[in-house]
């Protein structure tokens, strides 16, 4: 379980995150809101990529900050927005997920293997695993990486917007990979652009704005309560076509 | 399902298990030849026949010119061609950036720079050279590094800082051996870079530092690799990025020092390397791309150091010349494409 007390991160004078708390259990947790609202930052925090001054992150009742890098990696996945293309085949890329697990010499062991294989299995990236980063598409890419998440094997991954720049078909398959996560019990927390995504995907949504959380609900209550319709201009229905691809649509 | 699982498995083990491919034959041969041909060949060619005498004991002539003059130079180029590809490769891959490498981002002037200081003050003392060289090489590399996290810590600004410090460190060392003539007997060889009259006294303290260097080097590859994937990825894979960026300037500063130490300013060794290697292998592990860095580096190195012998016979010309003369236009080719390369980069 994720626990945020009262969170705050400033930038020079502007506070990018202003005095968030969150509590995130087991299960789909969406972040939303507009651009420049601290959703990628909050995710940071959470993984402890920025220092922050005031506030706390507990981790299962532990503060983050206390840990060393390895014993994070160990119990955290960042999946970050923009991601470099390196210069390896793709199979070692998703190796690099066993690195936290690895002694000072690096070899695998059978367990890292196991590991490994698994998540190319779970990301259906058989096909890819030989071939040069650089040479695989957007969507490709997206799962190496989306694998190389996978063979870190941790109990909370942090997605930032995974879907973004993918073609449909690429969205649904790395929305799939998200659900079937969510089935072994893993704690996902998920930054999304896309209100259907984010609604039909999570089990509870985080609404931010000017680096506050406005509201946190089940996506059902958020619709009821009005709010997105508040901050977006839009708002969402239930989308009873059995034929449809989203539980939600989008409405004016 | 499980047959693709299964063949995937198969395609996956054999891909670890497979031997390294045919370059690192090739690398090993022409090093291998290149050695010989280096032993033999110069401004006094020792015949075959002379060179088994020589071994045997039975031609003293031969024996003093292989013995004092050759083996010296062969070892000297071996060990700067390997620690200055492997500085340049370090350097490009702890920055993301094609265009680092010692000469580049100043690491060569700093330790060029002391040496030349520390040859006024302590004129003739081989010891006083090579820690000069890496005081040099050392404060210039902390020195980048302070410059680049002040304005932000953005990689690019690295290599500004880097291009900046080497122009500024150039200028005084010419100033210095402008004043002082005596300072550095041959000027225009540590400039350009020359392995003439390399000594085995000279080697002594330089070559344990290079050898300590690449060891670090191969220790290290795997955190370069990890560091490849960006900050934000490398921190969650508990890669201590910060720590990791500096030992790697550390290591890179060592080797590049060492080098000059031995053989003056080198300047595009460190940069056409890692690239030759990268263009041969394609895609690879760090491990690899070291080993494969340090043996082209000492091939194209002792190549070099041999054109610059037989060409112009019985003239010699700094082997930084061919260098140079491989360098340029392939440095040009990689501004060129440059524009190519960021958006994959950034991708």
């Amino acid at each position: 379980m994720i626990q945020i007390n009262d969170l705050s991160y400033k930038i020079g004078d502007k506070k990018i995150l202003d005095s968030v708390c969150l509590k995130i259990d087991k299960g789909i947790t969406a972040i939303i809101g507009p651009n420049g609202s601290g959703k990628t930052t909050l995710l940071k925090a959470i993984e402890g990529l920025i220092e922050f001054k005031e506030g706390e992150v507990l981790i299962d009742g532990e503060k983050q900050d206390k840990k060393t890098r390895k014993e994070r990696a160990l119990m955290m996945t960042y999946f970050p927005q923009f991601r470099p293309v390196p210069q390896i085949e793709a199979e070692l890329l998703i190796e690099h997920g066993r690195f936290p697990y690895t002694g000072f010499q690096k070899k695998m062991s059978e367990k890292d293997q196991e590991a490994i294989q698994k998540a190319i299995e779970s990301t259906d990236t058989y096909a890819l695993v030989n071939k040069k980063v650089s040479r695989l598409s957007g969507g490709e890419r997206q799962k190496i990486y989306i694998a190389t998440a996978l063979a870190q094997d941790t109990d909370i991954i942090l997605f930032d917007e995974p879907t973004t720049y993918l073609d449909l078909s690429y969205q649904l398959e790395v929305l799939e990979i998200i659900k079937s996560l969510k089935s072994e019990g893993k704690t996902i927390v998920v930054v999304l652009h896309d209100l259907i995504e984010a609604f039909s995907l999570s089990d509870q949504i985080v609404l931010m704005n000017d680096g506050k959380i406005i509201s946190i609900g089940t996506p059902e209550s958020m619709i009821v309560s009005g709010i997105i319709k508040d901050v977006f201009h839009s708002s969402l229905v239930k989308d009873d076509d059995s034929n449809s691809v989203f539980k939600y649509k989008l409405i004016k | 399902m499980s047959t693709s699982l299964t063949s995937s498995t198969k395609k996956t083990t054999s891909n670890k298990n497979k031997p390294l491919p045919w370059l690192i034959w090739a690398l090993l041969g022409a090093f291998l030849v290149l050695i010989f041909l280096s032993i033999i060949f110069g401004s006094s060619s020792v015949s075959l026949k002379e060179l088994i005498e020589a071994i045997k004991g039975e031609n003293d002539t031969a024996a003093l010119i292989v013995t004092y003059i050759r083996i010296p130079r062969v070892i000297a180029s071996i060990a700067v061609g390997a620690a200055l590809g492997c500085s340049g490769l370090i350097l490009q891959s702890m920055l993301n950036n094609s265009l680092a490498s010692p000469g580049i981002i100043g690491i060569n002037s700093g330790a060029g720079l002391v040496v030349v200081v520390v040859s006024l003050i302590f004129p003739g003392s081989l010891i006083a050279r090579a820690i000069g060289a890496f005081i040099g090489a050392f404060f210039t590399s902390i020195m980048i590094y302070g410059i680049a996290k002040l304005s932000g810590a953005a990689r690019g600004t690295i290599i500004l800082a880097g291009v900046a410090i080497s122009g500024l460190f150039s200028a005084l060392t010419n100033t210095i051996i402008e004043l002082y003539p005596s300072t550095i007997l041959n000027r225009a060889s540590f400039s350009v870079g020359s392995l003439k009259n390399i000594t085995l006294d000279q080697l002594k303290i330089a070559v344990p530092l290079i050898i300590i260097g690449l060891i670090a080097a191969f220790l290290i590859a795997s955190s370069l690799s990890v560091l490849s994937l960006g900050d934000d990825v490398a921190s969650s894979l508990g890669l201590n990025v910060k720590a990791t960026r500096f030992i790697s300037l550390l290591i890179s500063a060592l080797l590049a020092s060492a080098a000059v130490a031995i053989g003056g300013l080198l300047s595009f060794l460190g940069l056409i390397a890692p690239h030759i290697v990268r263009k041969l292998i394609g895609v690879s592990n760090y491990k690899r791309l070291v080993l494969h860095t340090m043996i082209f580096g000492a091939d194209i190195t002792l190549l070099c150091d041999l054109l610059a012998r037989v060409l112009f016979k019985p003239y010699e010309l700094p082997v930084g010349i061919f260098l140079a003369v491989i360098g340029v236009p392939f440095f040009l080719f990689l501004l060129f494409s440059r524009g190519r390369r960021d958006r994959l980069d950034t991708n």
